[in-house]
């Protein structure tokens, strides 16, 4: 658009510059006859300066019929151009901005996820913790009981071997030696005494 | 033998009363003793011995077969004609198992009808007649009738005696006492050891 507008500027000139050369050639030689000295030198000469005042004029009147508003359009559509520009870069801006924000955004949730997870992984991991110590502690205490109930109760099946071996051989000497120290009278006095002694036929 | 108790019963002590009746018929008293003594030597014999218990048992023996084998293992052990003619017919009617029955009703029937208790006395020495005459009281007194003692010397024994009269048994050995005195002895510790447990 910017270029096309260039060309029309460009094409209005040409067309002014055309006009001043080919509608006024009598004073563009005679400029280049004339010889004046003196003051004549720095005043105007009026026959070039009509046809350059009308010159002047028409190609004023041409370039603001012209020229100007394809300048003007030019001028206008550069500074929309640069509008839509700032204006997108303004809005590019602020869409950065947001999405810069939903980023940090994000990102902080991202952040708070995570210290959640660690922080819930890390209460998990102290409950299991608590948990396996606490089992280990019943398991330990369990074995600790059962041992001592093994321990206690092989004790007892000690004492109480020992102690029924103690009543086998007090029992086995006591027989031995009635066996072999008492005589026939005194088997005789132990059956008398036995029988007096013994329970009656009815109460068995 | 019958399956019903009563009858069972009832042929029992059929068999205990005609054993009586006949050692009593042929010889008395003392035939009666010899008689039950010889009954119950072969009642234990037939119990603790699986060959002699064979001779009578399985399919391929007739009643007679047995009653006859009977009669001629009593023969040649000399167990009274009585004796040997019970057991010939419980051996013919494959009853010899209730012999054991037959020798309680007989000894009751031997108390009921002649008021008399056999009693059987083991012990480690033999008795004198001082101890006779007090077994024989107590036995008196406790069962209201006559006693006749029947003595077993066990020198295995280590003491004591046990006597047993109408079905009625008093262990007064001092094996069994030793016995006791040993089991009482490991209960107590056992109750010991489990207070201290």
């Amino acid at each position: 658009m910017e270029h096309k507008n260039n060309k029309a500027l460009f094409g209005t000139g040409m067309i002014s510059a055309a006009i001043s050369t080919l509608g006024f050639p009598a004073f563009a030689f005679a400029a280049g006859e004339s010889s004046s000295t003196g003051i004549a030198t720095i005043l105007p000469n009026v026959e070039e300066t009509v046809p350059m005042l009308i010159a002047f004029i028409l190609l004023w009147i041409i370039l603001a019929k012209y020229g100007w508003p394809a300048f003007s359009n030019v001028i206008k559509k550069r500074n929309e151009t640069i509008t839509n520009s700032l204006k997108q870069a303004e809005e590019s801006r602020q869409e950065s901005e947001r999405v810069l924000a939903e980023y940090k955004k994000e990102l902080a949730d991202a952040r708070s996820e995570a210290a959640e997870i660690v922080a819930e992984a890390k209460k998990t991991g102290e409950a299991t913790r608590a948990q396996i110590t606490a089992q280990a502690q019943k398991e330990s205490e369990e074995m600790i009981k059962k041992a001592k109930a093994a321990i206690e109760q092989e004790k007892r099946n000690a004492i109480e071997e020992l102690q029924g071996s103690v009543a086998d051989i007090s029992c086995d000497v006591a027989s031995k030696l009635i066996d072999q120290d008492l005589s026939d009278d005194e088997h005789r006095k132990i059956i008398e005494r036995y029988v007096k002694e013994a329970g009656s036929f009815h109460a068995n | 033998m019958p399956t019903n108790r009563h009858i069972a019963k009832a042929e029992v002590d059929v068999y205990a009363g005609t054993l009586l009746d006949a050692l009593n018929n042929n010889g008395g008293m003392d035939a009666v003793l010899e008689g039950r003594e010889q009954y119950h030597d072969v009642m234990m014999f037939y119990i603790s011995h699986d060959a002699f218990k064979a001779l009578f048992q399985g399919a391929d023996k007739t009643p007679d077969m047995r009653k006859k084998r009977m009669e001629e293992v009593m023969g040649n052990a000399h167990v009274r004609p009585e004796v040997s003619t019970i057991l010939g017919v419980l051996a013919e009617k494959d009853s010899l198992a209730a012999m054991p029955r037959i020798y309680r009703a007989f000894n009751s029937l031997l108390a009921s009808k002649f008021n008399t208790y056999i009693v059987d006395v083991t012990t480690r020495v033999p008795l004198d007649d001082h101890l006779r005459e007090i077994i024989k009281n107590k036995v008196s007194a406790d069962l209201g009738g006559n006693a006749i003692l029947y003595e077993t010397v066990d020198p295995h024994m280590l003491g004591g005696i046990i006597m047993s009269a109408n079905d009625k048994r008093i262990d007064a050995s001092l094996d069994t006492m030793l016995n006791q005195a040993r089991s009482a002895l490991k209960k107590t510790n056992d109750m010991e050891v489990n207070a201290r447990g």
